[in-house]
């Protein structure tokens, strides 16, 4: 007789699989609220933490000509930044402040594009050329000693991976973006993240503390109750806690490869719809048997502080989330696709998108509903599961900038 | 009589044409939250029982191209959807318990395209 298979410790049939690798997150399944709530710990966040990590602003596609740039804010830096590209073809970041009188220069709104041969500040005309050049000045002989080369735009430093542009608040950095992105950048080299230029973009102010936020996109647990009406393919009989196919804690980065049922259709119109999309599979770039293989689930880049990178078959989506208070969060997601190939697979990235969009309209809701209780004081820790270990994790990193919570700190 | 305005053999979905069939994906959604469950399911169920035949009449297209009926038939497909969740799904025009569409607004674009 031969004895039963053993089961690979790490499959998703099993339970704890994570937590007593990564004894350096403390208590297993424990962490403290107060810093979610805590005007005092959102301060230390924006001092010790927001100007010393790398910040994902957009990508290269948006800027494709000399002179196109958009404005970003910054708001746990109190910054607004120009992201330009050169007359040489380089980006570069600068602040959106005049060093003149400190008016800003450009009026648009974060998020927004423009294209201009110069800048010029609506002030007073102080005009920089792309690359921040203080160019002109208006009745320039009436300053004193005026130092023109010293009154270039602030820059702000700015590099580029897989076509994502990255800003640094520090001049002078512990780590450049690719020390600081480690592992986790290398997971991604070579996807072919400029061939989806189509995109969806959604905005909402969430009010509720950002770790509260991100808490819903770090884990799978919570899809069997809170989107148990969306019938989504994460849970099934076979799986009915949805527990994830890998987790990989980097350094400050976490990745998690989400369980996906091949065969489980969610709806009726979902049926047509992923049959459309898998007559046209083909004829999609993304689609290509490589990332097939690699991205068969839906994986999450949770990218240390705000980025969340989520890699499907056929689209990609991002989310941004950018802290305005200690108990208010920006929330910028946008859905990439491909340029749909026919009718069929226009059909299936649409309902892949709607599907999306009603469960994020629930992860939004339930943040809100989760910082309330916190408010109350009812709980002062949150209890993790397994599942949740990436929530550990997560929070650990924060602690490791903006230092750890204690008792004493004001709520 | 009337000529359709789609490619022949959709007559049946000429009713949801002013409705339903809008070019832009907030134009869908706001048309979702301002219809009833019946007119929903109207709408649902037509479109279903030819969805798999509008899909093969519209792959011989080109995409990027369609001629006019062609295209009033996609932006009906492209419907479906949202119809679809709410009958099929969440059995009421939005989603219970989330934030309602209002405080999640969208924009649709292309990233290389100078304004949004």
């Amino acid at each position: 007789m031969s004895s039963a298979p053993t089961e690979d410790p790490k499959s998703w049939r099993q339970t704890k699989r994570w937590f007593r690798d990564h004894p350096e997150l403390g208590k297993p399944g424990e962490i403290p609220t107060g810093p979610m709530m805590s005007e005092e710990y959102y301060q230390r966040e924006r001092k010790l933490l927001w100007p010393h990590v790398w910040l994902m602003v957009g990508r290269v596609e948006e800027i494709p000509e000399a002179g196109q740039f958009f404005i970003k804010d910054i708001p746990t830096c109190d910054a607004t930044l120009i992201v330009v590209r050169g007359r040489d073809g380089k980006i570069r970041s600068f602040h959106n402040v005049c060093t003149h009188r400190g008016a800003a220069i450009c009026w648009e709104k974060s998020g927004e594009k423009g294209k201009v041969n110069a800048f010029a500040c609506p002030y007073h005309g102080f005009t920089f050329d792309l690359e921040g050049k203080l160019s002109w000045v208006p009745d320039e002989e009436n300053f004193y000693d005026l130092k023109k080369e010293e009154l270039g735009l602030k820059s702000v430093l700015t590099d580029i991976w897989e076509g994502f542009i990255f800003i640094h608040m520090d001049p002078n950095p512990r780590e450049t973006l690719k020390e600081y992105l480690g592992e986790i950048g290398t997971g991604l080299t070579d996807y072919p993240f400029q061939d989806t230029p189509y995109f969806y973009e959604y905005k909402a102010v969430v009010r509720c503390n950002w770790k509260v936020l991100m808490g819903g996109f770090l884990e799978n647990y919570h899809t069997q109750a809170l989107h148990a009406g969306a019938r989504t393919r994460a849970v099934t009989n076979e799986n009915p806690y949805s527990h994830n196919f890998d987790i990989k804690l980097h350094d400050k980065h976490r990745w998690i490869s989400l369980y996906r049922s091949p065969d489980q259709k969610p709806t009726k119109a979902g049926e047509i719809a992923f049959r459309a999309g898998r007559s046209s599979k083909d004829a999609s770039v993304v689609n290509s048997d490589k990332w097939w293989k690699l991205h068969k689930s839906f994986n999450i880049n949770n990218i240390f502080p705000n980025f969340q990178l989520n890699v499907v078959n056929g689209a990609w989506f991002r989310h941004l989330f950018w802290p305005l208070g200690v108990d208010s969060v920006l929330w910028e997601s946008r859905m990439y696709y491909p340029k749909a190939k026919n009718a069929s697979e226009r059909f299936f990235q649409e309902y892949a998108r709607v599907a999306s969009r009603d469960i994020m309209l629930e992860d939004g809701n339930v943040s809100e509903r989760s910082q309330a209780g916190l408010k109350s004081g009812a709980i002062t820790k949150w209890v993790l599961q397994d599942e949740e270990v990436a929530i550990q994790h997560f929070n650990k990193v924060v602690a490791d900038y903006a230092g750890p919570w204690t008792s004493e700190m004001s709520r | 009589m009337s000529e359709s305005s789609l490619p022949p053999g959709f007559e049946a979905l000429e009713p949801f044409v002013a409705a339903w069939s809008k070019p832009r994906a907030a134009e869908r959604a706001a048309q979702r939250i301002a219809s009833n469950m019946e007119e929903l399911k109207r709408f649902y169920d037509a479109v279903m029982a030819q969805a798999e035949e509008a899909l093969t009449y519209l792959d011989k297209f080109d995409i990027g191209a369609l001629p006019e009926r062609e295209q009033r038939l996609m932006n009906l497909l492209l419907s479906l959807p949202e119809a679809a969740n709410a009958v099929e799904v969440y059995r009421q025009p939005f989603v219970p318990y989330a934030f309602r569409p209002e405080r999640y607004p969208l924009t649709e674009a292309d990233s290389s395209a100078t304004r949004p």
